[in-house]
């Protein structure tokens, strides 16, 4: 699939690799003559690809990977930032705005409804003050200076 | 200088991130515990709103996206990615 992604022609041909990745419809190995084997099944439990690759710098590209409430959210922001980029002459808005969504695609490639899980955990946290799954930091200063040898 | 709250799962993705990036995430920790808005807000049309994301390595191809609660001085981690 990554392999295939990165080769993919143009946008329509991203956006089928996308969907079949995102609802599990991709070709399994053992798969029937059909090629779509089991996964077919169940297209309402989509199936996380579990070595995506992020759609390329482009907005067609990236929004093609994205779910349609995804894809109008992307819309809005993309309608800011042009504007902004059309007063400032300045493209940084831009490129950061799609470094954020090819970040999102990638993430919804992985695990399905991460990014509103991610939103939902901030609300929670910024209406109680606290999270309830919270982790020391120590630890992880523990495990990166272990990691880098310090 | 703000607390560092990580998330459960941020443990793990951190765990998941190469090494040859450790250094650039680690970096960005120090950076939030003294200056977090100083991240690019998540949403371009709310500039103030207090999730943010900072992104990191070769190719921006890391992003830490974390909260700011400033009456507690805390940031907290909501997710680290690495997609090279």
């Amino acid at each position: 699939m990554t392999r295939r992604l990165c080769q993919a022609n143009d946008v329509s041909e991203v956006a089928i690799l996308c969907r079949r990745s995102r609802w599990g419809l991709e070709p399994s190995e053992g798969a029937g003559p059909g090629g779509y084997g089991e996964r077919m099944a169940s297209p309402a439990a989509p199936l996380p690809d579990p070595a995506p690759a992020p759609p390329p710098p482009d907005p067609q590209a990236i929004r093609a990977c994205l779910t349609p409430a995804l894809a109008a959210e992307f819309d809005s922001e993309w309608d800011i930032v042009l504007e902004r980029a059309k007063q400032s002459k300045d493209l940084a808005g831009v490129h950061d705005l799609l470094n954020k969504w090819r970040h999102i695609a990638y993430m919804e490639m992985r695990d399905p409804g991460s990014h509103y899980r991610m939103l939902a955990k901030a609300e929670q946290i910024l209406r109680t003050g606290r999270n309830p799954d919270a982790a020391p930091f120590e630890d992880m200063q523990a495990l990166i200076r272990q990691r880098l040898g310090r | 200088m703000y607390r560092i709250v990580p998330d459960t799962a941020v443990s793990g993705q951190v765990a998941a991130l190469p090494a040859e990036v450790l250094a650039g995430y680690a970096e960005v920790l120090k950076v939030l515990q003294l200056t977090p808005w100083n991240g690019r807000p998540q949403h371009p049309a709310n500039p103030d709103a207090p999730v943010r994301r900072w992104a990191f390595g070769p190719g921006q191809a890391g992003q830490v996206v974390y909260l700011i609660l400033e009456e507690q001085q805390e940031v907290h981690l909501l997710l680290v990615q690495w997609w090279g």
